[in-house]
């Protein structure tokens, strides 16, 4: 027996080894791809009803079928909010929700909810397209949604394989929202720390210190709503944050409530402004809002919704 | 380069193609191939250190040809000492320079005296400490006149830079590996099998148990005075694991890749903390730095057949130069320390030669009692040990031991214990012979497992950041 026994052996080997690391893939994917992590499940199937637009607060906080109890008459809306990090408006977000999009012309039922807020527009003063997103999953996943995603789950679909053996803290509901559960030991506690944190982390983000409002943000934002308005109706909301981030919003971009004024008006779309319902709604670190509410609020967003021409 | 990364993936083929199939009928070509192959996987780290590699080499190949051509003793001392001054002032340079202008600045201004202090921005060359410890020990082997030296260069820099074992080791003696070098290499199949699978296990202890417990034990160490005693005292065995899946995981793949490419290095790591004390501890951890210091440190000192006073020198002497090979820090040193004072109560009482057997528990599937608490007490003076190499200062390392007692019985982080449960476990299974890895008799059971590791290891290289090997750094 020499090399070529040897080099057999492998190839089998490496045959071997693909088709159990596809079924082990195919299998987590399949079974739990929900539970991988809070991005995985919102990339295996394409949109065709309505659509949540937005960063993390949207992610968290819309549930398409909270929402629908609200307005049942609409499509029932996939969220594809990822995070302020991967989905600030911008060519990115654009290409991926073309990409992951497979609308059939314009349905008056199919709604675009598109949260805004400071931060999703901003930039660092200096610095331009392209964009840091641009290298994360949304800008460099090369195949159209498939479930399960191979693709994602090998490239960037962390360490999914440990959700055999961990706590599952995290998982994204059957229309893509991201929930975070929240464990009921000292919750006051807890609250205040995460408060804390990010707040620190507000301040301390570039984007607060030597951030400004940039302008291809803006344009990709504007091409967005663009875009939903030849597929379905449009809305603009902001969702509620705890006041404490909403002085330091404010102090970052005095003039946001103005510019979305003007941009909803350009566009002749509603914007919904839920910010009033910042003592109200509990957040668990003072940007995203509780589980509980979230489903609140969403009920809130259809009714609101059902209202809206 | 590291073994645990995506390029690796790709180099090792390509390498594999040229070795076996372009160059194999040529030993001059196939060397030729060793020696580029190895400047491409080190230069991947950094290029502009291939040079200090290229030094090393044509210092210590001349220096041993100038000392094989003379008859003059002082002419042959002369070259012995080129090359120590030469190989030890670039790992002084390198590695300690900042260490001892620190400490002398420190030790001035703790009697009053403010000097300026200038240290360097020096970049510590990967794999520095034990290339210049191979090729050491192959000039003063043949200063010794153990072995001749070679007239071909290219064969030495083959042995020098040989990339399976170039920057973590095992540190391999010239009398052991150049003459394979020298020879033609067949290809065996029983060979390459061996050393396909121990490559697979060590990946297992370096993938999926080193690199899991990394965080761990960096968030322990990090944090100690947050964490309860029973939380501390696992961080201890966490990172005790946690460098020997790390490190015996580096020498089993290099072991393994050698065997690819039918080269046989020396073993490293005989399931040390199945150690019943100390001494035999030292004789199945890191065995070819010890053993390294053993024949060119210790026994050139008089080993023990000294006098008394000489001969504890001469233990205290292997042992902290032994702490400061591991790199600039006074944590280092007390490491050294610590162990030579574990160890002196055996040499004091000769029995440090009682446990000599390969094997703990021979013939029996159980350690009896008496055997099994020998290991755990030598285990936990290790652990203790094992603190001070890892804390980033002397202060914490008391700080961190200070802290177990209290909260003792509260335990954070226990769901890692799994990962110390399967590797001793397994090692417990492997333990008379550290060469025969994963070769269960049933072939499914052997082909699952296979295919178990390849698909987690393969997973965890794709998806977390490369971890390096802890011992690079040394």
């Amino acid at each position: 027996m020499g090399i070529r026994h040897f080099l057999l052996r492998l190839v089998v080997f490496s045959m071997l080894f693909i088709v159990v690391l596809m079924a082990f893939m195919a299998f987590v994917g399949l079974r739990y791809g929900h539970q991988i992590d809070a991005f995985y499940a919102k990339l295996t199937q394409p949109i065709s009803g309505s659509i949540i637009i937005g960063t993390s607060r949207a992610a968290q906080a819309l549930e398409g079928a909270e929402i629908l109890k609200g307005n049942p008459e609409m499509l029932e809306a996939r969220n594809f909010a990822f995070t302020a990090a991967n989905s600030p408006y911008g060519p990115t977000y654009f290409e991926a929700i073309k990409k992951f999009s497979d609308f059939d012309g314009y349905d008056p039922k199919r709604y675009f909810l598109i949260t805004i807020d400071p931060w999703s527009i901003r930039e660092e003063k200096g610095k331009g397209a392209p964009y840091k997103e641009e290298g994360y999953f949304l800008g460099t996943l090369k195949l159209p949604p498939s479930n399960p995603n191979f693709e994602y789950m090998l490239r960037f679909g962390g360490e999914w394989w440990k959700f055999l053996a961990l706590d599952k803290v995290q998982e994204v509901s059957p229309t893509g929202r991201h929930v975070l559960k929240f464990d009921s030991i000292n919750v006051v506690e807890k609250y205040n720390a995460n408060l804390q944190y990010k707040l620190k982390t507000y301040l301390d983000n570039p984007l607060f210190i030597n951030g400004q409002v940039a302008q291809e943000r803006v344009k990709s934002l504007k091409d967005i709503i663009q875009f939903g308005k030849q597929h379905g109706k449009v809305v603009l909301l902001r969702l509620p944050i705890s006041p404490e981030l909403m002085t330091i919003e404010n102090q970052m971009s005095p003039e946001f409530d103005s510019f979305a004024i003007a941009l909803a008006n350009e566009f002749e779309v509603p914007y919904i402004d839920y910010t009033f319902l910042n003592a109200t709604l509990q957040t668990t670190d003072g940007n995203h809002i509780w589980v509980k509410h979230g489903d609140r609020l969403s009920r809130m967003v259809g009714d609101s919704l059902a209202r809206v021409k | 380069m590291l073994f645990n990364s995506v390029v690796f993936l790709l180099f090792f083929p390509l390498f594999f193609i040229g070795y076996w199939f372009l160059t194999k009928k040529n030993l001059t070509l196939q060397n030729l191939w060793i020696l580029l192959g190895s400047y491409v996987f080190y230069g991947w780290w950094d290029y502009r250190f291939l040079s200090l590699l290229v030094f090393s080499t044509v210092l210590d190949f001349y220096a041993a040809k100038n000392i094989e051509n003379s008859e003059n003793e002082k002419v042959r001392k002369l070259w012995l000492t080129v090359s120590m001054v030469g190989n030890l002032g670039l790992l002084g340079f390198f590695k300690y320079f900042n260490f001892f202008v620190k400490s002398f600045v420190e030790a001035f201004a703790s009697i009053g005296y403010d000097i300026p202090s200038t240290t360097l921005e020096i970049i510590l060359p990967v794999g520095i400490s034990f290339y210049t410890f191979q090729t050491m020990s192959y000039t003063i082997d043949v200063y010794r006149r153990a072995m001749p030296a070679t007239n071909n260069l290219l064969n030495f820099g083959a042995y020098v830079t040989f990339f399976p074992q170039l920057v973590a080791g095992p540190i391999e003696r010239a009398s052991h590996l150049l003459p394979q070098i020298e020879k033609p290499r067949f290809f065996s199949y029983e060979q390459a099998r061996d050393g396909a699978r121990l490559i697979l296990w060590g990946m297992f202890k370096k993938v999926i148990i080193a690199d899991s417990l990394a965080p761990v034990v960096d968030d322990i160490f990090r944090n100690y005075t947050t964490f309860s005693g029973g939380t501390l005292v696992l961080g201890a065995v966490f990172f005790a694991i946690q460098i020997y899946g790390d490190f015996s995981g580096y020498s089993d793949i290099a072991i393994g890749l050698s065997k690819i490419f039918g080269f046989e290095l020396m073993s490293n790591f005989r399931f040390p903390y199945f150690s019943r004390d100390i001494p035999e501890f030292w004789r199945r951890w890191h065995i070819s730095l010890s053993t390294w210091f053993r024949d060119y440190l210790y026994i050139p000192l008089g080993g023990s057949r000294t006098t008394k006073p000489k001969a504890i020198r001469n233990v205290f002497a292997i042992f902290l130069v032994s702490g400061f090979w591991h790199g600039a820090n006074w944590t280092f040193l007390i490491w050294g320390g610590i162990h030579s004072l574990l160890f002196l109560p055996s040499f004091l009482m000769g029995t440090n030669r009682k446990h000599t057997s390969a094997t703990v528990a021979e013939g029996k599937m159980f350690p009896s009692l008496k055997e099994l608490g020998q290991m755990l007490l030598t285990f936990a003076t290790a652990c203790v040990a094992w603190v001070f190499f890892r804390a980033a200062s002397v202060g914490d390392a008391v700080g961190y031991l200070m802290a177990i007692p209290k909260g003792i019985t509260q335990f954070g982080y226990k769901a890692e214990l799994i990962y110390v449960i399967l590797l001793l476990g397994a090692d417990w299974v492997l333990r008379h012979n550290e060469r025969k890895v994963l070769n269960f008799k049933l072939m499914p059971v052997r082909w699952a497992c296979y295919l178990i590791i390849s698909v987690i290891v393969l997973l965890r290289i794709v998806h977390a950041t490369e971890q390096n090997f802890i011992y690079f750094q040394f």
